[in-house]
């Protein structure tokens, strides 16, 4: 709603704990599915030998590769935007040890 | 990274086997048996493996101290682009044989499970320790293994 | 079982096992000596960003990060940023055919000082304020008039920022990482406190990496003129006292290993404010229902509490000697905002010594659902009400491109230059009176420019 000439009533009525609830659910249980994926044998077709981990090992290759660049976009979006984005950092590389 | 030490005891068929290999004279096939009565420390490394620059010096260092003893320190690179393990070598210099094992034909054929891998391979030829990565404060623990092998009569 | 090569190298592998029996080393003189350095332990990043939106704001902040290496299990780092930011901005009044004037609190001076001062920050005049009986103070305000048909913003706007920050990452086993760290940010008008924790998992040789962090914020707000009560009129008097907010954020992430040229990260994260979050410098124009002129300006409201949550898909691909880095967020909160990022960077790399890499990157959001261009006089105050554009429905755009000069892994420098374009629904249908003829959303667009310098030792 971007504007609202009589505008008295709260925001629409929406059941704010199944409401999210019902949003996340796929979202979570897509994540779940994944990481049972990920972690049983059926997903080991997915991935590299780690003798072929050359490219991953690249700088550019790596999740956050300038992770100060990553924090000086996300303070200006942050700034401008109403969205605040929550990314995981983990995982990627050469693999070694 | 902290590491948990896993030695992998060959069965008697797969060491039957690799035997077989060794002897084998064919060139399409990778032959250890000239090293028959010596120790293998057979590392796979590579030039964008961070952990292998760590191990190169300790490497150059076990070749030239149990050269006497019967060790023979074999490099295995699995680089796509030789001239990345070429710049590696200028920076790191190995003082022992290095084979090139672009396809990684050499790396599936000892399960290679991570970056650096070393294969400690006895006089008679089983494969008797196998470890994935490296870490300096470890060195002890592998040198107590080369000891161990060393130790060794070539039966 | 036989552990057989392929034929399809027979001579290769002849010459690689012929140069092993002979004893001799594949490239480099047999020499057994140290190597000329030992891998850097330690890394500097630095960054200075200058930000320059046009007729608004402008902002220099430089930044560094340290990264150590301990041991082989140990890593810690520490950062610091600081921001100075000068200028204009808009602060949710309406543009109107007819000069408005504005007023916010500007100083407390203890009575009996004599004022010399008639003018403050940004062009505005001082105003006097009657003191309270009894009070051993009075309060100076700044006054402003905003031209007709010009969008009205607020200038003497000036903030100047400290953070700083520790971080601690240590390899638990060789296939579990624990990471955690502190934060801190102050402004003249702000603090924030902050500490996370995290914990990674790989799987399938590295290929797979299973990742949960929580981050727990405390923030404490303490603004210019002080806290204003909520829908009551804008006014130079000093107004209530600091109010704090506290956040708390859970992300959980995948990264899997797709094949040797592909790394994918999937990550869901939920977060929850409770506390103000309530802008206390913004304002929401109440208009007569027939012109569409302001009639009063009231302090904004927002909810105190509000609940977040983002999927985040990040993909990088090798290609050539390039790499592609596409990602998509979507997100949404329980104050009905919901949008959609889409990311794209090719990094042109022909040459190991330097890079081009084009950035795309579109934003579109839904507006709050407490989000009003205004309000009209005669109907009954919503509990919340924001004409914040940041709130409003809008779409930006980036383009940019970053040019950069790495150096083996020691150095690197490098340059980016990026134009940022949000623009709104100026024209919102049913707009009353003289709001038709008025452009309703402040449109941005800010340059920005950041040059960075890595070195590792």
């Amino acid at each position: 709603m971007n504007n609202c000439e009589s505008c008295s009533a709260n925001p629409p009525a929406e059941s704010k704990a199944r409401g999210w609830v019902r949003r996340a659910g796929p979202a979570l249980g897509a994540l779940a599915v994944a990481a049972v994926a990920a972690s049983s044998a059926g997903c080991a077709t997915l991935g590299a030998k780690p003798w072929d981990h050359d490219l991953l090992a690249e700088h550019a290759m790596q999740v956050d590769p300038y992770p100060l660049e990553t924090r000086v976009d996300a303070h200006i979006y942050f700034s401008k935007e109403a969205s605040s984005g929550g990314r995981s950092f983990a995982g990627g590389g050469c693999g070694c040890n | 990274m902290f590491r948990k030490e896993k030695t992998l005891k060959i069965s008697p068929a797969l060491a039957a086997t690799l035997m077989i290999c060794c002897a084998c004279a064919r060139a399409t096939e990778f032959d250890l048996s000239q090293y028959r009565g010596k120790v293998v420390y057979l590392d796979f490394w590579a030039s964008w493996c961070g952990p292998c620059k760590q191990s190169f010096p300790w490497l150059a260092g076990i070749a030239r101290s149990y050269a006497s003893k019967d060790l023979v320190v074999v490099a295995v690179n699995v680089d796509k682009d030789r001239s990345r393990a070429e710049q590696f070598l200028n920076d790191y210099p190995a003082g022992f044989p290095v084979l090139y094992d672009p396809a990684g034909e050499i790396a599936t054929a000892y399960k290679v499970t991570g970056m650096p891998t070393a294969v400690l391979i006895d006089r008679v030829g089983h494969v008797r320790f196998q470890h994935s990565g490296f870490l300096p404060k470890n060195e002890g623990e592998y040198d107590e293994q080369l000891r161990i092998l060393l130790g060794e009569s070539a039966r | 079982m036989r552990v057989q090569l392929k034929k399809s190298d027979p001579a290769g592998v002849r010459r690689a096992l012929a140069a092993a029996a002979a004893g001799l080393l594949a490239g480099g003189p047999v020499r057994a000596q140290s190597p000329q350095s030992d891998p850097p332990s330690t890394t500097v990043d630095s960054a200075l960003l200058v930000y320059h939106e046009v007729n608004r704001v402008q902002a220099i902040e430089p930044e560094v990060n340290v990264s150590h290496k301990i041991d082989d299990d140990r890593t810690f780092s520490f950062g610091l940023a600081a921001g100075s930011l000068t200028g204009a901005t808009p602060f949710g009044a309406v543009p109107s055919t007819l000069p408005q004037t504005y007023v916010r609190p500007y100083k407390v001076i203890p009575l009996g000082t004599p004022v010399t001062v008639t003018s403050a920050s940004g062009g505005s005049t001082v105003v006097l304020i009657p003191p309270a009986t009894g009070a051993k103070t009075r309060t100076l305000g700044a006054s402003w008039v905003v031209p007709p048909g010009t969008y009205p913003l607020e200038h003497g706007f000036y903030d100047r920022r400290l953070a700083g920050n520790l971080g601690w990452e240590q390899a638990l086993t060789q296939w579990l990482k624990l990471d955690g760290g502190v934060a801190y940010s102050k402004e003249h008008d702000y603090r924030s406190e902050s500490a996370h924790v995290g914990l990674a998992r790989d799987f399938n040789g590295h290929n797979t990496t299973l990742s949960a962090g929580v981050n727990y914020e405390s923030d404490l707000s303490f603004p210019i003129g002080g806290t204003p009560t909520p829908l009551t009129e804008m006014s130079a008097q000093w107004k209530g006292p600091n109010t704090s907010l506290h956040e708390t954020d859970a992300v959980l992430g995948l990264t899997q290993v797709m094949n040797r040229r592909w790394l994918s990260t999937l990550s869901y994260s939920f977060s929850e404010l409770h506390g103000y979050q309530t802008d206390p410098y913004k304002v929401i124009s109440v208009v007569d229902p027939v012109t569409g002129q302001p009639t009063q300006q009231l302090y904004e409201n927002r909810p105190d509490s509000r609940r977040k949550q983002s999927i985040f898909f990040d993909n990088k691909i090798h290609v050539a000697t390039d790499v592609i880095a596409a990602s998509l967020r979507g997100y949404e909160d329980d104050w009905g905002v919901k949008s959609v990022t889409a990311d794209l960077r090719y990094r042109w790399q022909p040459d190991p010594d330097y890079y081009v890499e084009p950035h795309l990157r579109y934003y579109r959001q839904g507006a709050a659902n407490f989000f009003h261009n205004y309000l009209v006089s005669g109907a009954a105050l919503p509990e919340y009400a924001s004409a914040d554009s940041r709130l409003a429905e809008f779409h930006a755009q980036t383009y940019g491109v970053k040019v950069g000069m790495p150096f083996d892994e020691t150095y690197e420098v490098y340059m980016r230059v990026e134009y940022y374009d949000q623009h709104g629904n100026g024209s919102p249908a049913g707009a009353i009176g003289q709001l038709q003829q008025q452009n309703l959303f402040p449109d941005l667009k800010a340059y920005t420019l950041l040059l960075g310098f890595t070195y590792a030792f």
